[in-house]
């Protein structure tokens, strides 16, 4: 219904699709995709103040059907940044880290520590909070 | 004594041994089944009378009674069965049309049973509803195209109007004087208790259920019986019933019998006069009629109010749904031809209409091949017997389903299907004082609570054995069915595909 056919039939190709859907074609801000494909529960909603609580659920009333329930760990390339996206309910694992400039994102804390084993800052992100880094100006000009 | 060409389908047996003369039987059967022969000291029972409701057999100190199928036979043939020589009989006598109660007993496909559902298995875990939040929470309204947003850039959070429900099940329309007050009594509190609506069907609003107004949806339908700003203005939300399962294409009649004091008053009608709902609404013969009805609704609520449409399932549902979805209505509700009825023709509730599953699936994919879903909702009804038809209804691109039949259910209705007669022994499809009190709304208000919140249970459990936590993200996900049993041109009507493939 949104004109979008799937070719390769994984759900990374829907996923892909929906964070177009949002992003581009509806002008949602990353964040706010977010928001929308993992949702915070209604329990939550209902404990924040009032113009979060008529954002949250304006969402979930309007994208519905673009909430994805399953686990999944996702990192969305945009021009200019990254975002890493853990399902609602962190069914999938995902730590990120920072050194420096440098930021880290895996499945597992050993595969940073590989990279990096002293990283300044290393934390497990929660279900459905983006972490979105954007470069430095002067990388991005490079 | 005249020549008898029915014999009983049903009999009265009771055991001698175990009976007690108390009578409650006689006093229970609004049919005057029973009676007590002082002479003999013994009760006697007339089977010809009896509609099989069991009430004689549930209210029984003893359990004296049970109620058997007759096993006196016609010659045996295959080609002309006892129901069919039956009402030749009934018709040659009366030289009338056949009238039924309830939904259609007739052994069509019920394709609900045809369809199973998934769950997950490792590569997608499944998710404990008692351990972790599982929301059954919808919104019926229309959904916008796209986003606004202020000069800041903040969102603009307004929607159009919509009804919030906490688990995705509604009453479906009953009208007060096919139902009894007692009977709406229950409905309209255990909607309020659950966080849903119920239906007020065409009959208006009693004055002492306005106070439930927020869990109400007003019916609109043809003979506009009881529709007035203040109903409009009380309900949750308005619907204009074109049509019903059981008697597509045409309208309601209810006997003047009933239409007397609290009745006549909240139809808006004379006592004693018959309320007769036209087939067609007279000022509705196009969408573009219907789109007038519809705004002239919204008119007169200031746009406050959500406009469901409600129809019947029959050939081209889809075009016809594909109509309404442009017509400004919000929701569609779509009843499928099983679905329950106070009175229809025998012949047409038999045989007029199709089944809601195929109908739901079919309109679902119309409207999404259209880009037109989310201008509405859909609700289908028509014969949901479990929690299981709901979790396949919502898959099937259902938002919310309506339950008839499985209310009265629990209000204590037995299907004996003699909802015309007026003399319901349950107290639910009746207008006569005494049986009417024998359904307390104290009572028939928790069971409706129980079944719903029963159901919501089951419905957590399957959609956390699909690993899905918001029955949102159920709705339209046909890959969650499959199909047993059925022919190509079925599943694909469904859209889901045959079991093991």
């Amino acid at each position: 219904m949104f004109g979008y056919s799937c070719t390769l039939q994984t759900d990374t190709e829907v996923i892909t699709y929906i964070i177009d859907y949002l992003h581009r074609r509806q002008g949602l801000t990353m964040e706010e995709v977010a928001q929308v494909i993992a949702a915070p529960f209604w329990s939550t909603i209902a404990a924040k103040p009032d113009e979060e609580k008529a954002k949250a659920t304006y969402f979930r009333d309007v994208y519905a059907s673009l909430l994805i329930t399953g686990p999944f760990s996702i990192l969305v390339g945009f021009e200019g940044g990254l975002m890493a996206l853990n399902d609602r309910l962190k069914l999938r694992s995902m730590v990120a880290a920072e050194k420096g400039d440098m930021f880290y994102v895996a499945s597992e804390e050993s595969a940073i520590r590989l990279m990096e084993p002293d990283p300044d800052r290393l934390w497990s992100p929660r279900g459905g909070e983006p972490v979105i880094v954007t470069l430095n100006q002067s990388a991005e000009r490079s | 004594m005249p020549v008898q060409f029915l014999y009983p389908e049903y009999e009265v047996m009771r055991s001698p041994d175990l009976c007690i003369l108390c009578r409650v039987c006689e006093r229970e059967c609004a049919n005057e089944v029973h009676r007590y022969d002082a002479g003999r000291k013994r009760m006697l029972a007339d089977s010809a009378k009896c509609v099989n409701c069991h009430r004689c057999v549930a209210l029984c100190p003893t359990r004296a009674l049970k109620i058997v199928k007759s096993d006196h036979t016609f010659k045996e043939n295959a080609n002309w069965p006892r129901q069919s020589i039956e009402e030749i009989y009934r018709q040659a006598e009366s030289g009338g049309v056949l009238l039924s109660s309830m939904g259609t007993p007739k052994d069509y496909p019920i394709y609900w049973d045809k369809i199973l559902i998934n769950a997950s298995q490792v590569t997608n875990p499944s998710i404990d509803p008692l351990r972790e939040p599982m929301e059954t929470r919808v919104f019926l309204g229309a959904k916008p195209d796209s986003i606004r947003r202020d000069q800041n850039g903040k969102i603009i959070t307004d929607l159009p109007p919509r009804i919030p429900l906490s688990t995705p099940i509604m009453f479906s329309a009953m009208s007060y004087g096919s139902i009894s007050y007692n009977a709406h009594a229950s409905l309209a509190r255990a909607a309020k208790e659950l966080g849903i609506c119920y239906n007020t069907g065409e009959g208006g609003l009693h004055e002492d259920f306005y106070e439930y107004g927020p869990n109400t949806i007003v019916q609109v339908a043809s003979g506009r019986f009881g529709v007035h700003k203040d109903y409009l203005e009380t309900g949750a939300a308005i619907e204009i019933k074109m049509g019903q399962g059981a008697k597509p294409g045409i309208g309601g009649h209810l006997p003047g019998a009933k239409v007397f004091g609290d009745v006549s008053r909240t139809r808006m009608i004379p006592a004693g006069t018959d309320a007769i709902s036209p087939a067609p609404h007279h000022d509705i013969y196009s969408i573009e009629d219907l789109r007038q009805l519809v705004f002239s609704l919204k008119e007169a609520t200031e746009y406050k109010k959500p406009v469901i449409v409600k129809i019947a399932a029959v050939h081209n549902v889809a075009a016809i749904a594909s109509g309404i979805a442009r017509s400004g209505a919000d929701i569609i509700a779509i009843d499928g031809f099983r679905g329950g009825t106070g009175a229809a023709p025998t012949r047409i509730r038999a045989n007029v209409g199709i089944p809601i599953e195929l109908a739901l699936a079919s309109v679902d994919q119309r409207l999404r091949d259209e880009g037109i879903r989310g201008n509405v909702s859909i609700v289908a009804g028509g014969s949901i017997h479990s929690s299981a038809d709901i979790v396949k209804a919502i898959a099937l691109g259902a938002d919310a389903v309506y339950i008839g039949t499985a209310a009265l259910l629990a209000l204590g209705c037995h299907l004996c299907r003699s909802c015309q007669s007026g003399r319901c022994n349950w107290g639910i499809a009746t207008q006569i004082p005494e049986l009417v009190g024998r359904l307390d709304p104290e009572i028939g208000y928790k069971r409706l609570v129980n079944l719903v919140h029963a159901w919501t249970h089951e419905i957590k459990e399957m959609m956390g054995g699909m690993g899905i936590n918001s029955i949102e993200a159920l709705k339209g996900n046909r890959l969650m069915l499959r199909g047993i049993g059925l022919s190509e041109t079925e599943l694909k009507i469904l859209g889901i595909r045959h079991a093991g493939e």
